[in-house]
């Protein structure tokens, strides 16, 4: 009957397929038995992936797009961080010209719906469909997921960054230094528990981070980002 | 051991929840869901948990669930940063 189920879900599965029109980041984590549409791969047991998918532009070149991925695990300790830029966000981080005030405006009559998501089941049976949920797929078990989804309008990707990170390692009062003004980069946990994270930024801020981020979106040493000024304008928090 | 267990799934699994979206496009949520909205000036941010059976046939959404599920989607305004902390339960938008 189980083995029934998951046939049945992985067919319908790769009949649906992931729409053309739309980029998609994201993370998963799942402790079950496990029908993963978006890489197309069946699992038993424990599973971590990062996936993205990016249709080429309709004359068959490719948008600007940086991603990294860092996975640092052990039998007690679990880090896990995952970070990416689009459009003139990628283009700064990767640019190598610091030049002052060189944070390009984009076009925003471009812009589609921008949806930033995340998903947690535990459940018997768990089913995502349809072509545009980047949750496609099925599980028994433990399921977690974070996803963005950046549509493509005109041929064009707008400009987002955004970081998912996992953390297990606790911290320690006496590195209260280390954190940072640009939405706090520490990411280990208060709780001695998991620190779930994510940071999401759009237009401007997202090439502000991404520029800040530009070693770590790089894995370049010498990358500076097209901002000059590690420290972004003091942003107004609400 | 095994009652309780028993007691607990059995709890787990009473619910029962259905979502879709109407011809107009409102979303729709009727049964056993506990649904969180936070809307500002910068972003939506709408999230919603349930137990027991769920199906959903929203245009973000299609699938069941039996068990527990937790979702959220937030919109987010250009030039912003958003930063969510689970463990914290925070949520903090800064402008650029």
């Amino acid at each position: 009957m189980k083995r029934n189920s998951i046939g049945a879900a992985v067919v319908l599965a790769s009949l649906i397929g992931c729409a053309k029109n739309t980029v998609y980041f994201g993370t998963n984590t799942n402790l079950a038995i496990d029908v993963d549409a978006s890489s197309g791969s069946a699992n038993i047991g424990y599973k971590n992936s990062q996936f993205a998918s990016i249709p080429p532009k309709d004359d068959g070149t490719s948008f600007s797009i940086l991603g990294s991925s860092d996975v640092d695990v052990s039998i007690s300790d679990m880090v896990i961080e995952e970070e990416f830029a689009t459009g003139l966000a990628a283009e700064c981080a990767a640019s190598r010209k610091t030049k002052k005030g060189d944070d390009k405006e984009e076009d925003k009559t471009q812009y589609g719906t921008l949806l930033f998501a995340s998903y947690f089941s535990v459940s018997l049976f768990d089913v995502n469909l349809g072509a545009d949920n980047p949750f496609l797929g099925a599980s028994i078990g433990y399921k977690r997921s974070t996803a963005t989804v950046i549509p493509i309008k005109n041929d064009k990707l707008r400009s987002v960054y955004a970081k998912t990170s996992v953390n297990t390692l606790p911290y320690e009062s006496s590195d209260s230094g280390s954190t940072t003004n640009k939405g706090n980069n520490d990411t280990r946990t208060h709780t001695k528990g998991i620190r779930f994270k994510q940071d999401f930024a759009t237009g401007r801020a997202s090439q502000y981070l991404a520029s800040y981020n530009a070693k770590s979106l790089t894995k370049i040493d010498n990358a500076a980002g097209c901002i000059e000024s590690v420290s972004p304008p003091v942003p107004t928090k609400k | 051991m095994i009652r309780i267990l028993t007691i607990v799934v059995t709890v787990l699994l009473s619910g029962c929840a259905i979502s879709y979206t109407d011809d107009v496009g409102f979303e729709h949520s009727i049964g056993l869901v506990h649904s969180k909205v936070k809307v500002t000036d910068e972003l939506i941010m709408v999230g919603k948990t349930s137990f027991g059976f769920t199906l959903d046939m929203t245009d973000t959404e299609q699938g069941f669930n039996l068990g527990f599920k937790s979702q959220e989607r937030v919109y987010l305004k250009n030039d912003l940063s958003l930063s969510i902390d689970r463990n914290k339960r925070e949520v903090s938008v800064e402008h650029y």
